[in-house]
């Protein structure tokens, strides 16, 4: 499911002298199925821009659509939008609340009026997508691991069967294994359900090693919008948006300035080293 | 000289049953440590390994079942010492917004010392210095709410640094922030490591945190399973492996080309100077 935003604006408090102008003039279109990272510093509208994609900001001025829904119109079908459009904000694990691990995951489905028996494969399905095992259903989402409860709250999610996912920093303060875990669940979503995945990082590696473009925010403005080897290329500009270089990609811009270019899109250390110590001489 | 030192220590967390029994599981176990003063001591591991347990028995927040924690030359098992002990520890969490007790900057700051009982011209100048110190004086009559959370993280390393401790332990105070907020902490607890030879000890699991440690101590399920330098752990990958954590990916891929024969510094950890080396064998060849 696509999304089309053109001429996105918005201010914040407008008319108070507390007035922020947090989009400026944003356009933006992602295709369906495609894996993109949003990134940027702190506080240049990268969650104003995401908080548009299912109304929970509604439209100031410009245009948005999200699938056949437009939301410029005054009557936007949000049910639908938001059944849609999956939010997954960060530390979901926060936001779980109910007894039971099946009870938390079936909230969404009871809410928007699917019948009993449907909800229960639903949960089931859900839980097995986000790789956990039947046996925590009637075990409290409070006694999961820290890595346990963010599939858990990503699974309520996932009951709602969404085209779209939105996740705001996903792997934020989960220790390595659990960030792969999150980052090759996300992945598999993507490629095997064909669901659209915009991700809001911080962290640049994981951004280099799993997306296929990159939109980078910067004062309200969309000033990038890249496939993640050529915005990474360009190191001085990415250091003055405090931002960091991933280390392969400072790795191939290195070899690069000596001449050295691969024809493979390389990304992670595994593929930088298969390409490197293929080259003929050197050792 | 050890400013720390632990003893065959464990300690167990009491878990009801179903019934009105209970099982006990395992916090840490067995362990020996021993913290130089002045020190710059990374903590590692995954999420439930023991890290955040070792930390609070290091102030007597726990007291180990068995063994021996020594601080500053006192045990926190005597009750006369642990008053003094939790002054010399000084403590910092992950959530930011967890530990600001007042509105405005300066009082967060002045509210250790004010309950040490520490006079008020002194609790001004400790104010002032702690500030100083985290590089964030000209925020002291600001409201604690509108600071960043590397700011925040700042103040609480501050508030700790008010109580004039000889260790700061910092418990993945850096988990929750941006680059950016990462960044200023760990400037701030290395300057109070090289300038104030406060002993630091940092548990993280950025593996990148550590490459500025003297020692980096490895747990998982409750135990030490290694210590040594940051580049002697990172020897140990296979070992890292297993305990769910990673080598810096420059180390890991300067390693692998190492291994395959380059003449490439296995310890480097600049990824464009692994680049500039790589192309200089190839040109030399």
């Amino acid at each position: 499911m696509s999304i089309v935003a053109q001429q996105l604006n918005y201010i914040y408090n407008k008319g108070t002298p507390f007035e922020k102008h947090a989009l400026c003039d944003v356009n933006v279109e992602i295709g369906d199925g495609e894996f993109v990272a949003i990134v940027g510093h702190t506080g240049s509208g990268k969650t104003t821009f995401v908080q548009h994609l299912n109304a929970l900001i509604r439209l100031q001025s410009g245009q948005l659509k999200v699938g056949d829904i437009d939301l410029t119109e005054k009557k936007t079908d949000l049910k639908k939008l938001r059944g849609m459009v999956g939010m997954v904000f960060q530390y979901p694990e926060y936001q779980l609340f109910a007894d039971t691990v099946e009870a938390d995951i079936a909230f969404g489905p009871k809410n928007i009026g699917i019948d009993g028996e449907k909800i229960a494969d639903i949960v089931r399905e859900s839980l097995d997508l986000v790789g956990m095992s039947e046996s925590v259903l009637k075990k409290s989402p409070f006694d999961l691991s820290g890595g346990e409860k963010r599939r858990v709250a990503l699974a309520g999610v996932l009951a709602m069967q969404p085209r779209i996912l939105v996740l705001d920093e996903p792997t934020a303060g989960l220790d390595p294994q659990g960030k792969r875990e999150i980052l090759s669940l996300v992945k598999k979503l993507n490629r095997e359900r064909g669901i659209t995945v915009i991700m809001v990082s911080h962290d640049m590696n994981e951004v280099f090693e799993n997306v296929d473009r990159v939109i980078v925010f910067r004062e309200g403005k969309v000033v990038h919008d890249l496939p993640p080897r050529d915005l990474f290329r360009m190191e001085e500009d990415i250091v003055n948006m405090n931002l960091e270089i991933p280390y392969v990609a400072q790795f191939l811009n290195s070899l690069e300035k000596h001449g050295i270019t691969f024809d493979e899109d390389i990304r992670t250390v595994d593929q930088a080293f298969e390409a490197v110590n293929g080259l003929k001489g050197g050792k | 000289m050890h400013i720390i030192k632990l003893t065959d220590v464990s300690y167990s967390y009491k878990v009801p049953a179903e019934d009105d029994s209970y099982t006990w599981q395992v916090g840490v176990k067995n362990i020996d440590l021993e913290i130089e003063q002045g020190s710059f001591v990374a903590l590692v591991g995954h999420n439930g390994c023991g890290k955040s347990t070792l930390a609070k028995l290091l102030n007597g927040l726990f007291v180990p079942h068995s063994g021996k924690v020594e601080v500053a030359g006192m045990f926190t098992d005597d009750n006369k010492s642990i008053f003094n002990i939790r002054s010399n520890v000084g403590m910092v969490f992950q959530n930011p917004d967890n530990q600001m007790v007042t509105s405005i900057v300066e009082e967060d700051i002045a509210f250790g010392p004010e309950n040490l009982g520490v006079p008020q011209k002194e609790i001004v100048e400790r104010v002032h210095w702690a500030l100083a110190k985290v590089g964030m004086s000209e925020f002291a009559r600001r409201t604690t709410t509108r600071l960043s959370g590397g700011q925040k993280q700042r103040i609480a390393i501050a508030g700790a640094l008010a109580m004039h401790p000889q260790v700061l332990v910092l418990d993945e105070s850096t988990a929750m922030l941006d680059p950016q907020g990462r960044k200023e902490v760990l400037e701030v607890v290395h300057s109070l490591n090289k300038e104030e030879k406060m002993t630091v000890i940092l548990i993280t699991h950025f593996m990148e945190e550590v490459l500025g440690a003297d020692k980096v101590v490895v747990m998982n399920h409750g135990c030490k399973v290694t210590e040594g330098t940051p580049m002697e752990v990172f020897s140990r990958s296979r070992l890292l492996e297993e305990v769910g954590l990673k080598v810096p990916r420059t180390i890991e891929l300067a390693r692998r080309l190492k291994s395959a024969g380059w003449n490439v510094d296995e310890n480097c950890t600049d990824a464009t100077e692994l680049g500039d080396r790589v192309c200089q064998l190839l040109h030399n060849n």
